[in-house]
């Protein structure tokens, strides 16, 4: 066989093809399933976002220091009287700060 | 629905219109599924381009310029993200050798087979050669048409048809065809 006879046969080949109506209920379902985790994952960041902003809306004294707040708090402190567990903290800091200086 | 242009069915699906979206995929997805089979070989991934590329069109009707052709809008979507799996699927190997067995399994190739055997010569080549020979050679879709959607120059479009066609030819040749 003639390769350009082969490719006509080629083009003009039938291909089982799924129906309109088919094409037309997979798409609504995959849209739906889009849609549902789109909305799952607004309200999961607007839960994070409320409960966030309450934290940060108490008072300090009535909620627990941060991580940040208690290590600056130490570090304010003489250095005789910070606790052994935050001494390493407390030195990678300082060298941090060293390293973005240099 | 009365006969209407693409333009007019894509003016009206960006309305949010589903006669017009029943009626685009009634004009479009013999012809698509055409390409992504050709592309993939596997009617659930092709089952997934073409309705990915529906999906497409009823999500971005609105960003679509009727300067364009709404057929090579739609060849572009497709073959894309055909492309794209194609890129990641890397089964150059197992193409290879599913085409050996149908030689050694036929013996003589002839009839329906024949076209069967050139699908997996077809997917014996490299990706964008592969692309471009489905769309080029097989669905006849132009140079220009090709090179914009695979993000290609026409030359380069040229050049793998010229690389394809040679290899399939000579493959042919190879197994007696």
């Amino acid at each position: 066989m003639e390769y350009n006879e082969l490719i006509t046969r080629a083009q003009q080949a039938s291909v089982d093809t799924p129906g309109t109506d088919v094409i037309l209920t997979g798409m609504r379902r995959t849209l739906r399933r889009r849609q549902q985790r789109h909305s799952l994952l607004l309200s999961l960041t607007l839960v994070a976002l409320v409960g966030l902003s309450v934290a940060l809306m108490q008072p300090a004294e009535e909620r627990p220091l941060t991580l940040a707040e208690r290590v600056s708090a130490q570090l304010a402190k003489p250095t005789s009287k910070t606790p052994p567990s935050l001494v390493g903290y407390r030195h990678s800091v300082r060298n941090h700060q060293i390293y973005t200086l240099i | 629905m009365t006969a209407t242009t693409d333009i007019e069915l894509m003016q009206q699906v960006a309305k949010g219109n589903e006669a017009a979206l029943r009626e685009l995929i009634d004009r479009y997805r013999e012809r698509l599924y055409r390409i992504a089979y050709g592309l993939l070989s596997d009617h659930a991934a092709a089952d997934d381009a073409v309705q990915e590329t529906f999906i497409r069109l009823w999500t971005r009707a609105r960003r679509f310029d009727p300067r364009h052709s709404v057929a090579t809008w739609l060849y572009t979507i497709c073959a894309r993200r055909c492309y794209d799996e194609l890129r990641h699927r890397r089964r150059h190997r197992e193409a290879v050798e599913q085409m050996e067995q149908s030689v050694a399994k036929a013996g003589n190739i002839d009839g329906e087979q024949i076209l069967v055997f050139l699908q997996q010569v077809v997917a014996t080549l490299p990706t964008k050669q592969r692309v471009v020979y489905q769309l080029r050679e097989i669905e006849c879709l132009d140079a220009e048409s090709t090179a914009e959607a695979l993000r290609m120059t026409v030359d380069q479009v040229k050049a793998n048809l010229w690389n394809a066609r040679n290899t399939v030819r000579e493959k042919l040749k190879q197994y007696g065809i």
